[in-house]
């Protein structure tokens, strides 16, 4: 029998732990468990956050970390681009006119896509080119059709097939025009398109038959290779031609199958989380991406799924539910962090609450009053040294720091009394920012200095419901949202001196809930039981949503460790979530020679 | 096949739904009133999973017509709080901004 070190030419590392992984297939020796183990890789698809707006029929090009998704159908055809960040998506700029069933290829800051079809009758032959920031016109397909595919680059794309009519035709486009190359051997539509423009897959489709026909092109012709296992239309594909995947189509419903393959044959792969068709694709067969489609109901989906396959546990970011809080309220204040904050203050329905209490990550206890019952209060800092300030009814100036303990009574107030303000920072530099005095919106900024409150710059935008829609410090402070006549999507940020204007929202909200413990590059924030928003210091982009709605609630934490919880209009909410973002672990394997 | 499973299920807090149940199946819950009390009504992704955590958590499975009627007499009662909730002397848009707007009607997937 040949040793190890006769196979490898290296001896089994002898180690009384596990190591940090460098490379999957690392083997080695646990003395402590007594046991050979390595790191293998598993594929596995885990859920990723959703599209802004659910859609199928779109286009798509880029990486698992930075991809595009663009136009489709989102129950009207759509001119709307979506980039995904490897966490969420957030939207850039429209493309010029609406479209659907186009094909792209390249990356997010060098991307194009080609053809496709309007919502009447018209068949598209233009091609627009995607810099990361802005849509601009390349030259013209020659055959103009829609359900078409694509791979490649910007400046090296490759077309082929589409309808209508089941087309073959190939075209390689160079940057500035497509000439045309050679036909495909089996003319279809609703393919699959992954590879390079020498060095591409097309795969399944319709011709009307639905097949498992997959044609490898080497830049100069298309050959027959290896058959998919299961014939479908309407797939998605992403990798190489010699590490292709393709996942999802339709057979003669929805699927979820995912096929990976080596250059001549096709193995399958694990399933998608949600079966569905139109499914748009990207990345490579480590780390792709797969999102919206079409689902039997509703039609349009915004499910992300992001595939790995890696000796790293993925475990996807979600909310999942905390202790209740003993008094169900809504317009409270909320501070600290997930396992040590304090909700203070509110409205119960009948009455102002003075009710403190306090979370140990598991469940609320009561604490002393606030001195001063109010509504619409702003709170920040941690749960030994916290600050809350103003609020309503009848425009409050009153200022109280917590030990931990016990409220006391600042001398020195809000200069301007007003209720529905955000408060950010610590305890002994503090900024309240923004509210209404009797239902007026305020721009006016107040710095707090452990003492006293002073005037600061006032926002650009003036804007009230915000009590818990600040986050960050005094030198690095954050504002989303709130009303301002209408609900809004501004964002602003503080460094201290002045306020400039930050990524919109993805939807305008009042009343919107953040985890105050986030920061100015790293927050969390919303409202409804529909997706909640992550920033990233630039721009909003989707995060995973809350299960149910918690508009006016409190908020507290971080956005890797967020906490939101009462809230509502009406009835008032006692429920709370809490937030875990993405995490990731290398795991071992143990080697069993059984 | 269904897409969803409608319930009732009381929220009991910590561990109600866990970071392992939100990834495993769609949960969405809205209040519900059953004429008597409030009452927590979910919409849950309709695989094993998701059955399994309704009778888990004691719940009783409703229709769909059934979950939404709950959740519209909750929000009839908002709207009527909201109808009653005046100021003498007090204009629609002075109400608005007290009060905020009209509640509408949930409409659950």
């Amino acid at each position: 029998m040949s040793t190890y070190t006769e196979l490898k030419g290296l001896k089994v590392k002898y180690l009384a732990s596990d190591p940090d992984p460098e490379a999957a297939g690392d083997v080695w020796y646990n003395s402590t468990t007594s046991v050979l183990k390595t790191f293998v890789g598993r594929a596995a698809w885990s859920a990723g956050s959703p599209l802004s707006t659910a859609r199928n029929i779109g286009a798509f090009f880029g990486t698992q970390t930075a991809a595009v998704s663009v136009g489709g159908n989102a129950s009207t055809f759509s001119q709307q681009t979506e980039e995904y960040n490897g966490s969420g998506w957030s939207v850039g700029e429209n493309i010029p006119a609406v479209r659907g069933f186009s094909a792209g290829g390249g990356t997010l800051t060098a991307g194009l896509i080609f053809g496709g079809h309007s919502p009447n009758t018209t068949t598209f032959n233009t091609t627009f080119e995607y810099d990361g920031t802005d849509w601009t016109a390349g030259g013209n397909i020659n055959t103009a059709r829609f359900s078409l595919a694509g791979a490649g680059t910007q400046t090296a794309g490759l077309a082929f097939g589409g309808n209508p009519g089941s087309k073959n035709e190939s075209e390689e486009y160079n940057g500035t025009a497509w000439t045309e190359g050679s036909n495909l051997n089996d003319a279809r539509a609703y393919l699959a398109g992954l590879g390079i423009q020498t060095a591409a897959l097309a795969v399944g489709g319709k011709s009307p038959a639905v097949v498992a026909v997959n044609e490898s092109y080497d830049g100069s012709s298309w050959t027959e290779v290896g058959d998919l296992n299961t014939a479908r239309w309407a797939l998605g594909g992403f990798g190489t031609q010699t590490a292709g995947m393709v996942s999802g189509g339709n057979i003669t419903a929805a699927s979820a199958l995912t096929e990976e393959f080596d250059g001549s044959s096709w193995t399958e792969g694990p399933d998608l989380a949600t079966a569905r068709w139109y499914i748009g694709t990207t990345g490579t067969n480590t780390a792709g991406l797969g999102f919206g489609g079409s689902v039997p109901t509703p039609a349009y989906s915004a499910l992300t799924e992001e595939y790995n396959k890696s000796f790293e546990v993925f475990t996807a970011g979600a909310w999942a539910s905390g202790g209740n809080v003993n008094t169900a309220r809504n317009y409270l204040a909320g501070f600290g962090i997930q396992t040590a904050a304090v909700g203070v203050g509110g409205h119960t329905g009948p009455a102002n609450s003075a009710a403190t209490e306090e979370y140990d990550g598991s469940s609320w206890t009561n604490g002393n009053n606030i001195g001063t019952a109010r509504y619409s209060l702003g709170g920040c800092g941690t749960l030994t040294a916290g600050l809350a300030a103003g609020g309503h009814p009848g425009n409050k100036s009153n200022t109280e720091e917590y030990d931990g303990t016990n409220w006391s009574e600042q001398a020195n107030d809000l200069n301007t009394a007003r209720g529905e303000v955000s408060l950010f920072g610590i305890q002994t530099a503090a900024v309240a920012a923004g509210g209404s005095v009797s239902g007026t919106v305020q721009n006016a900024t107040e710095e707090y200095n452990g003492s006293s409150w002073t005037a600061g710059e006032n926002m650009g935008t003036a804007r009230k419901s915000l009590p818990a829609g600040g986050a960050g410090t005094l030198t690095a402070g954050l504002i989303c949202g709130g009303n301002t006549g209408s609900n809004s999507t501004a964002t602003e940020e503080y460094d201290g001196t002045d306020w400039t204007a930050g990524g919109n929202l993805l939807t305008a909200l009042s009343g919107n809930v953040m985890t105050s413990g986030g920061t100015q590059t790293a927050a969390v924030q919303g409202k409804t039981a529909a997706t909640t928003e992550a920033y990233n210091g630039t721009v909003w982009s989707t995060n995973p949503a809350l299960a149910a709605a918690h508009g006016y609630g409190g908020g507290a934490g971080t956005s890797t460790a967020g906490l939101i919880f009462a809230g509502n209009p009406s009835p008032k909410s006692n429920a709370t979530e809490e937030f875990t973002g993405t995490t990731s672990a290398a795991t071992a394997s143990t080697i069993d020679f059984d | 096949m269904a897409i969803f499973i409608y319930g009732t299920a009381n929220n009991t807090g910590k561990n109600f739904f866990t970071h392992e149940d939100r990834r495993n199946f769609f949960l969405r819950g809205y209040t519900g009133h059953d004429g008597s009390n409030y009452i927590d009504t979910w919409v849950i992704g309709a695989n094993e999973k998701g059955a399994l955590w309704l009778a888990d958590k004691s719940g009783t499975e409703k229709t769909k017509a059934e979950a939404q009627a709950l959740v519209k007499a909750s929000d009839d009662l908002a709207r009527t709080a909201w109808d009653n909730n005046n100021v003498d002397g007090e204009s629609a848009d002075e109400k608005v901004a007290r009060i905020g707007s009209k509640p509408g009607f949930t409409t659950i997937p």
